[in-house]
């Protein structure tokens, strides 16, 4: 039994295994979200319909950020979100900076709180990445209206705060078992209140 | 506990801070600059649009296409329904014909007594819109025809039944379309039987709102809007769509341009009526002001 411990605590130290990176290295992760950014930002700009009362299409750039930066926290680097948003608000008709803006603030926001939604279940990390992107949207919208602009109503907006929202697991199940980023294991050395499992 | 440590001091949290917030002061001046010089911003995104989405119409085109066939398998399924509609519009269309028929004889014969030559200078370009506007933010389209094909800034689009919006920001080989249903659209419009003026002003729905009349009591809905040529912005005349009235009561167009599939469009090259500035070089040398006497051109072409 004591081997078993011993050996339980050399696989499974606590800071290491918080900095493990996933299937692939750290370097290519960051390489991976990145290029997977890129291709969810060509799924937005696909001419399916352009009328104006077509289905909302969901946000996954956002998704993307918000799962990367939830599991791996200290590795979603500044520049790369910024990057992804900036990319998106030019290819795509939004107001420039606005989105990136956003985006940056609610990563920040899931950022803050990582560690917290990472040791729930999956139901609280969903329900904390679409109330960000809502509150997202609605500082967006006060934005457009402080510079006298008008933005898309509350209709459309909150269609595609529903759509991004129920397409967050799938985005999330494809960064867990696609490029590997798993929440870290917590450590069999002691659980949350000390106590020595 | 254990695993919650973040492994940077307080130095690193605050280093980060200060980079936050210096981001989020970049992109809200980025914002301001887009806000106050719109059409410069617009510019590059063009540019930059121009640079890197083309590259990628191999992948844009058959993706899209796919999906379309995926909706359209859903429609298969009502084909009986379809089959008896189009059965009677083709009846009401069969009135039209002889309508039309009629109409045209009548518009030749009224030309040949006029003799009346129509404006040659509307020239189009057809281009194929290759992506969408991406984001509930803005309605717009990408075609793929820019500068090169004599595309320019403010042009009419129209597909091949209606107007479809206006051209802002071109590149070398791309340009955007601002459609007529994005917040920012205003056209200046003419209501057929009633002759008034109107500005259609696009509110991100289906149908823009016809603004500014004068006695909304005499527009019907079902009545024409066309393009008037006011302000030199649109060729006059291009048909724009059919008025509805909306349940909250405001007048709203329903554009005839079909939204839904909108694959071709044309890019309308409205050249400017040039001012006469000189004599017009056509044949010769340009000739002195004063009248020369003869040997002097006799002498020019002896040389």
């Amino acid at each position: 039994m004591r081997e078993a411990a011993q050996a339980g605590t050399a696989r499974h130290d606590g800071r290491r295994a918080m900095t493990r990176a996933g299937r692939f290295g750290s370097v290519t992760e960051t390489a991976l979200t990145l290029a997977l950014g890129m291709a969810a930002i060509y799924a937005a700009l696909l001419p399916y319909s352009l009328s104006a009362d077509r289905l909302p299409a969901p946000d996954l750039v956002y998704c993307l950020v918000a799962a990367w930066t939830i599991r791996r926290p200290s590795a979603a680097p500044l520049w790369a979100i910024l990057l992804l948003g900036l990319a998106g608000d030019v290819l795509t008709s939004r107001p420039p900076g606005l989105g990136a803006l956003g985006l940056l603030l609610g990563a920040e926001a899931l950022r803050a709180n990582a560690g917290f939604l990472r040791s729930g279940p999956f139901v609280a990390e969903w329900l904390a990445v679409a109330a960000v992107f809502a509150a997202m949207l609605v500082a967006m919208s006060v934005a457009l209206h402080v510079a006298f602009l008008d933005g898309p109503g509350a209709g459309p907006l909150l269609g595609h705060a529903v759509v991004t929202a129920l397409a967050y697991p799938f985005v999330a199940a494809l960064l867990n078992w696609g490029v590997g980023m798993r929440a870290p294991r917590r450590p069999a050395g002691d659980d949350r209140l000390g106590r020595i499992k | 506990m254990a695993f919650q440590n973040e492994n940077s001091t307080e130095y690193l949290r605050g280093v980060r801070r200060v980079l936050i917030v210096g981001a989020a002061v970049a992109l809200t001046a980025i914002f301001l600059v887009w806000r106050i010089d719109n059409a410069r911003v617009e510019q590059l995104r063009a540019n930059l649009v121009d640079r890197f989405v083309p590259s990628f119409e191999w992948t844009l085109k058959p993706v899209a296409a796919a999906a379309r066939l995926v909706s359209d398998f859903r429609s298969y399924a009502r084909v009986y329904e379809q089959n008896d509609e189009l059965r009677r519009e083709l009846q009401r269309m069969q009135g039209w014909r002889e309508a039309a028929l009629q109409l045209e004889q009548k518009n030749a014969q009224l030309l040949a007594l006029n003799n009346v030559r129509l404006n040659p200078r509307l020239t189009f370009v057809t281009g194929e819109v290759m992506a969408d506007a991406g984001s509930p933010f803005g309605q717009s389209a990408m075609v793929n025809v820019g500068r090169e094909d004599g595309v320019t800034d403010g042009a009419a689009v129209v597909d091949g039944l209606g107007l479809v919006g206006r051209i802002a920001g071109v590149g070398e080989q791309s340009a955007r379309v601002i459609l007529l249903t994005d917040s920012s659209s205003r056209v200046p419009a003419f209501v057929r039987p009633s002759g008034q003026r109107a500005i259609l002003a696009g509110d991100n729905r289906a149908a823009p709102v016809l603004e500014f009349l004068e006695a909304p009591g005499e527009v019907r809905a079902g009545d024409r809007v066309v393009a008037s040529g006011a302000g030199g912005l649109f060729p006059p005349e291009l048909l724009i769509g059919q008025v509805v009235v909306s349940p909250d009561g405001r007048l709203r167009v329903l554009p005839a341009a079909d939204y839904r599939r909108l694959d071709f469009v044309r890019v309308i090259r409205h050249a400017e009526p040039g001012l006469v500035e000189g004599p017009g070089d056509i044949i010769g040398p340009l000739l002195a002001s004063q009248p020369t006497p003869p040997s002097a051109p006799a002498a020019e072409v002896a040389q």
